[in-house]
């Protein structure tokens, strides 16, 4: 090995390393516990779990309506949702490019519930659904404020989309605003001379030179609303009648409220090879529709 | 040169993930050192004692304090963790960890099939002669006494006394007939006669449903029955009539109940916004934290008419356990310390007016109750009482019967459905 060689190894080992092994001693140790758990049964108390090969993901299959009830609701969360968050965070990051005096405060009011974390905000907006919007449909008269809200399936839907897209939207557009204003400029005005529409700059220019931008905030978005757990777990704890239980909060009931240990693991074992086949499906068709300009 | 410097970066790198875990080393020979200290002097014992109500953590911690006075060499770390299900994770956690504590809680005997392996015998301690006997009865595993009940709890309907007096309501209804008429009045005197708090699962899932299997001739067969399928919710005429007192809290209810929990319930309730809320002596004081001179009482779940209706639901909330996995010398500690806990004038002392407890044990003054909690023990001194049984249920079922009551409530599926809901989670869940 050359002096430069071993300076190399030197140098990923000191700055790779101590990520590498954390990683390795939170996420992956952990993960492989939980592909080992997921062929036992065990309660997560008892000092032996019993191996029982793949009787829990037998079990899986077997007709848990509480499952099959989060499992939909997951897939109709993550669709409006991700749909949602993103062509909202795209539109503001538009408005917020053009030259509009207040485009920093805006910034920055639309990025804060970014950093409030998902517990608190959940009960911060179970607040606001109980008591403040029934004050303001008092004084608006406005139907859609006096709706039963969290208390109906629909409303405890639409409720967590709207707190979803409330505290993610602001992240999503700060990608889409660094992708717009790094569109070069020679390109708008070139169209703007060739007598462009403003719909034709954004479909035939704006949006195809940030699709790189669009692959990486649906790939997040994806993976925010699949594994959403935090937030509805505050908001409405599932409710009611389990309608809001999301497929990361039905593994952690399994596991830790009906101490199925076995069966909580198998079960996330096979949504991470769910998630994990959605995100790469994902990047890879809109990698395919990334444009050089 | 250059194999050295990476040697010593490789060493830099394996001393800093060791720091991780020389602390923790660190602080194991630090504990074995001062155990060995301790055993020159007089031989110090060392208990962890876990429990999970948070406002009694403070009150817990003079309790040991008292203790140590008489028992120096006995050293109490009280460890509050309170919240839902969540102290039973971290329980697990400091389990699987090597950390259990000496003393823990268990709610039931659900709950000690879980723990059954870490809990120890405490067969033969003094206490046991002057318990209730009742109270005894649910950690009593063939034949041996395995958990300590401290307290009783009993729930109802907690009813606000200005109010029924204003709407001109002078008999406390104790059928389901007096409680509709009682609803009628106070709904004719403008008030909301119930706060459901139908959203949250346990009020539903475990205390309502209670009091179907409570009034059983004998609950315990009924749920014996359960399990071998000779007895069902479909069949049985408690369940049915059940329906009548949800359908009576619906209509006299709060507009949308599943948009109201237990602390809506406590908000509403304590503000005079609603007459009665199914509740239990737990929410006496945050109750009376809002409003300090308001006048309650406790009312009888009634299902019908039948005089036997005019029982309270009494139970034990949770019981302490020794770990079996403790040195002798720390059972011993462990057991002591609990037996002080209710078997002294001060421990005594403690769970009456400090804790605010009915305590679950004859010899006992029950001083500072307030209005719930008096009429729980005038309850019980006339044996007017029935059991807590959800402890039996199996893993899970609460949680589907407040969702067949919340669809219920929200005319998505009849009464009948309910019962065969429950009936097919009874068998999924119990296996």
């Amino acid at each position: 090995m050359t002096r430069r060689q071993l300076r190399n190894v030197r140098e990923d080992v000191l700055f790779i390393g101590p990520g590498v092994f954390f990683f390795g001693l939170i996420v992956f140790l952990s993960f492989l516990m939980g592909i080992y758990y997921s062929f036992t049964e065990w309660n997560g108390i008892d000092r032996e779990a019993v191996w029982v090969g793949l009787e829990k993901y037998f079990t899986v299959f077997s007709g848990d309506s509480q499952a099959v009830q989060s499992a939909i609701f997951t897939v109709q969360f993550t669709l409006v949702s991700v749909v949602i968050s993103n062509v909202l965070a795209f539109g503001l990051a538009l408005a917020l490019t053009m030259a509009l005096k207040t485009a920093n405060v805006m910034r920055t009011v639309i990025f804060l519930p970014n950093v409030i974390g998902g517990i608190i905000l959940g009960f911060v907006w179970r607040f606001v659904f109980a008591n403040s919007f029934g004050a303001i449909g008092d004084l608006t008269g406005l139907e859609l404020f006096n709706l039963p809200w969290l208390g109906t399936p629909e409303t405890g839907f639409w409720g967590s989309v709207i707190v979803f897209v409330w505290q993610r939207t602001g992240y999503l557009m700060v990608i889409y605003i660094a992708a717009i204003v790094t569109i070069n400029e020679d390109l708008i005005e070139a169209a703007h001379i060739d007598g462009a529409s403003s719909l034709t700059m954004l479909f035939r220019i704006i949006i195809p030179l940030t699709v790189p931008a669009i692959t990486v905030c649906v790939f997040l978005a994806l993976s925010w609303t699949t594994k959403m757990f935090d937030v509805i777990f505050a908001l409405t704890g599932g409710g009611p009648f389990g309608s809001t239980e999301t497929f990361a909060m039905n593994i952690y009931f399994e596991a830790f409220r009906y101490n199925n240990y076995g069966l909580g693991s198998a079960k996330a074992i096979l949504f991470f090879i769910v998630v994990g086949v959605i995100s790469t499906t994902q990047v890879l068709v809109t990698k395919r529709w990334e444009v050089e300009s | 040169m250059s194999v050295r410097q990476l040697a010593i970066t490789v060493v830099v790198l394996f001393a800093a993930a060791g720091l991780v875990f020389a602390g923790g080393q660190q602080e194991a020979e630090e504990a074995e050192a001062s155990q060995e200290e301790a055993e020159e002097e007089q031989q110090t014992v060392e208990l962890n004692f876990f429990q999970f109500k948070p406002y009694l953590d403070e009150a817990y911690g003079d309790l040991v304090e008292e203790f140590r006075e008489e028992n120096p060499n006995v050293e109490i770390n009280v460890q509050t963790y309170g919240g839902g299900q969540q102290w039973q994770d971290i329980l697990r956690g400091r389990f699987a960890s090597g950390a259990g504590p000496e003393i823990f809680p268990v709610e039931g005997p659900a709950q000690y099939e879980q723990w059954s392996e870490y809990i120890a015998d405490l067969s033969g301690e003094p206490w046991i002669d002057t318990a209730v006997p009742f109270a005894l009865e649910a950690l009593n595993v063939d034949g041996k006494q395995m958990g300590m009940p401290v307290n009783l709890e009993g729930y109802g309907y907690i009813y606000n006394k200005e109010i029924f007096e204003e709407a001109g309501i002078s008999e406390r209804p104790t059928t389901l007939s007096e409680l509709t008429e009682a609803a009628e009045q106070l709904d004719e005197a403008g008030y909301t006669p119930f706060g459901t708090g139908y959203a949250t699962w346990w009020v539903t899932g475990l205390h309502l449903m209670n009091v179907a299997f409570a009034h059983q001739d004998d609950p315990l067969a009924f749920i014996e029955g359960l399990n071998d399928g000779s007895e069902s919710f479909s069949d049985n005429e408690l369940f049915a009539d059940l329906q009548d007192l949800v359908d009576l809290t619906v209509e006299y209810g709060e507009e949308d109940p599943l948009t109201t929990d237990h602390e809506e319930q406590v908000q509403m309730f304590a503000n005079g916004e609603v007459a009665m809320i199914q509740q239990g002596v737990w929410k006496e004081v945050p109750i009376m934290e809002v409003d300090e001179d308001i006048e309650i009482g406790l009312l009888p779940p009634a299902l019908n008419d039948s005089a036997g209706m005019d029982r309270i639901p009494v139970g034990v909330p949770f019981y302490f356990v020794v770990n079996k996995e403790a040195s002798e010398q720390k059972q011993e500690a462990a057991k002591s310390f609990l037996n002080f806990m209710v078997n002294t004038d001060v421990g005594q002392r403690y769970a009456t007016e400090e804790f605010g407890f009915i305590p679950a044990y004859q010899d006992v003054e029950p001083r500072g109750l307030g209005g719930v909690g008096k009429d729980i023990l005038e309850y019980a001194g006339e044996d007017k009482t029935v059991p807590w049984v959800f402890g039996r249920f199996p893993e899970g079922f609460a949680d589907d019967a407040s969702d067949a009551i919340q669809q219920y409530v929200t005319d998505r599926i009849s009464w009948s459905e309910v019962l065969e809901q429950l009936d097919q989670s009874w068998e999924r869940r119990a296996e």
